[in-house]
């Protein structure tokens, strides 16, 4: 006799969710399964509409990370017009994506993780929230507010706007930076670095006391993807693709973005909106699925740089690396990665608007339509994204390919699940502080189901227990 | 006072690509069109945390959004009131205020106006009985505004 456990909705994340456990006849769990339950299909949505377009259409995919997509579209639009944009526009462009990244882990950290993290996995979940944890560290929610506000401006200051920002176009940027708004954001940069320094010495100084959760929160062997320059530096923007294995064996490099496709496959799945994408080489091996598990995100892009590039942000990554004993295969560090990628974040904006080539006015290429097929990727804060656009000779798409981050990291969201629910599931039911580990499972990767579903709405959450004969057992909702 | 000198914030919220979802927005944007110089507009998908910033010490802050729940324009006060809701897509005012005393000062007085919806397919345009509802609510906070 089997038991099935589902968690609907899941809370805390972007978009909207379910999770079912299937228990043996001991109630044990054999199998768990993440299933997204909405749909947008914005791929389809975009066929018809010209490249010049896509960038702020393809942004309005998520409020949380548009600057995500204005990236990988406007890269996409650089390379159908076969122009090499302005250095100043790749250094503005830069900026952009470090002030995305500061404001989207900022939420993720300070906003939906905190407060299990410091309030604690059991605490009531009554205040087990964003507001008990003004209660409780109301200096710490204070900075999580203005670092993310910080992000924002950054947004708001070269993109035009903070959510489906017009201002980064195919060929680079629609106007330069003036001297005003360099200094605004450089009066930012000191109180940013000082919450960023406290909140990773606040989460290391705790990590002792997760040592479970670091073990049980999908501690697993996967590949890591990530875009890669040939420093062996931090990479976030441009570069080419690099995949390393568990060991921290290099399994591919310099593969250029535009042949993704001979790295990465996608499964589709009967149980979920969101595709299964897949490392390509190791399942064209062994044809087993499982085996072409790999993570993106901050944990892959840490697992994949030599160097962060930065003073302080280089020195957290030793502290890392000795934690994690080399490559961080826990899921749990996740939020340890994504506070280095703030610290990285802040340090090298400091250096890139301190340049006063960042004035330079000449930031954008003009084309017409040179290429019919083009690839555009960036780093988002929750990993590697890809627009592929096929268009005819005006320029109108023929046919479009998104993958989003959140759906790179679909088997391991499984996986990870799944090693929760055998830590501290043992019988039919779910106690309330179980559902929240199970929760925190899936909100250590900071999936946006918006984005790649696309799921319009709420991120509610649902776990199903379900037995032997397909009977749930036990369903406990939330959000 | 806020951050900007100016007292009054309207902040309009939806999606605007789900047609009469986008009301809250188009209003805002009507309401920046008329230049006033005493007045702060925000036009954005969601409700998230670093408004609170923007909200902060304000004379009178104004919410609009769109709403399937009423058939009737509403204006009404909204009060702080502690929710998980801000931390998603879904943020709330009542959940955005109650973050304003960790980065600020309460403002004087919120609203929340709340356009009657029923179209939120794919497309840009409001329904023709949003759009009149959304004109009324443009008229509506600027009277709001001028009595204070």
């Amino acid at each position: 006799m089997h038991d099935l456990v589902v968690i609907d909705p899941v809370s805390r994340i972007e978009g909207h969710a379910k999770i079912t456990i299937r228990l043996d006849a001991d109630g044990r769990p054999v199998d768990t399964r993440f299933h997204v339950t909405e749909f947008r299909g914005f791929e389809a949505f975009c066929v018809g509409r010209p490249v010049w377009e896509m960038p702020s259409l393809t942004a309005r995919t998520c409020g949380i990370c548009p600057v995500s997509h204005l990236l990988a579209s406007a890269k996409a639009g650089d390379a159908v017009m076969g122009v090499q944009i302005p250095a100043n526009a790749e250094r503005l462009r830069r900026i952009a994506n470090l002030g995305q990244i500061i404001q989207s882990h900022a939420l993720s950290f300070f906003h939906l993780s905190s407060p299990d993290l410091l309030l604690g996995f059991d605490a009531d979940p009554s205040t087990r929230n964003v507001f008990g944890l003004m209660e409780a560290q109301p200096e710490l929610a204070r900075r999580g507010i203005r670092l993310r506000g910080f992000g924002q401006s950054v947004i708001e200051a070269i993109a035009g706007r903070k959510v489906h920002a017009p201002g980064i176009v195919p060929g680079g940027i629609a106007d330069p930076m003036t001297s005003e708004t360099r200094t605004e954001l450089q009066g930012h940069l000191a109180e940013s670095f000082e919450t960023a320094t406290m909140a990773l010495e606040l989460f290391t100084g705790m990590l002792d006391g997760f040592e479970r959760e670091v073990r049980a929160f999908g501690q697993f062997p996967s590949y890591f993807l990530a875009l890669a320059n040939d420093t062996g530096r931090w990479e976030h923007y441009d570069g080419h693709l690099k995949v390393v294995d568990a060991t921290g064996a290099v399994v591919a490099d310099r593969v250029p973005v535009a042949q993704y496709r001979t790295l990465i496959g996608e499964a589709s799945n009967v149980d979920s909106y969101l595709k299964s994408p897949y490392f390509k080489p190791a399942v064209d091996a062994d044809g087993d699925l499982k085996s072409g598990m790999y993570r993106v995100g901050p944990l892959a892009r840490l697992n994949v740089c030599e160097t962060m590039g930065s003073p302080a942000a280089d020195a957290a990554l030793g502290a890392f690396r000795e934690r994690a004993g080399g490559i961080a295969t826990s899921s749990f560090f996740f939020h340890y990665a994504r506070l280095i990628e703030i610290l990285a974040a802040v340090e090298l904006m400091r250096g890139l608007l301190a340049d006063n080539d960042v004035l330079d006015t000449m930031v954008r290429a003009t084309a017409g339509i040179n290429h019919r097929v083009a690839v555009g990727s960036s780093e988002a804060p929750r990993g590697t994204l890809f627009h592929e656009y096929h268009v005819d000779r005006n320029g109108l798409l023929e046919q479009v390919n998104m993958i989003i981050a959140t759906g790179q990291n679909n088997l391991a969201m499984n996986a990870t699940v799944h090693e929760i629910a055998k830590e501290w599931i043992t019988g039919p039911d779910i106690p309330e502080e179980i559902l929240n580990r199970i929760e925190a499972g899936i909100r250590a990767f900071d999936p946006c189901l918006s984005c790649s579903t696309h799921a319009i709405g709420q991120m509610p959450l649902i776990v199903s227990l379900v037995d032997a004969d397909g009977e749930t057992v036990c369903e406990r909702i939330r959000g | 006072m806020s951050a900007s000198g100016v007292d009054v914030l309207v902040i309009g919220y939806g999606n605007d690509m789900r047609r009469d979802d986008g009301a809250g927005r188009w209003v805002a944007d009507q309401i920046e069109m008329l230049g006033r110089d005493d007045i702060d507009v925000r036009s954005v998908t969601q409700l998230s945390p670093e408004l609170a910033l923007d909200v902060s010490g304000r004379s009178l802050v104004v919410f609009v959004d769109a709403s399937v729940d009423t058939e009737d324009l509403r204006v009404e006060p909204v009060a702080a009131a502690p929710g998980a809701q801000v931390m998603t897509h879904h943020g709330d005012p009542a959940s955005l205020l109650a973050l304003v005393p960790t980065v600020g000062t309460m403002p004087g007085a919120a609203h929340l106006v709340s356009i009657p919806a029923s179209d939120l397919d794919l497309g840009f345009t409001l329904s023709p009985a949003t759009q009149a509802a959304a004109r009324q609510a443009v008229d509506a906070i600027v009277d709001l505004i001028d009595r204070l």
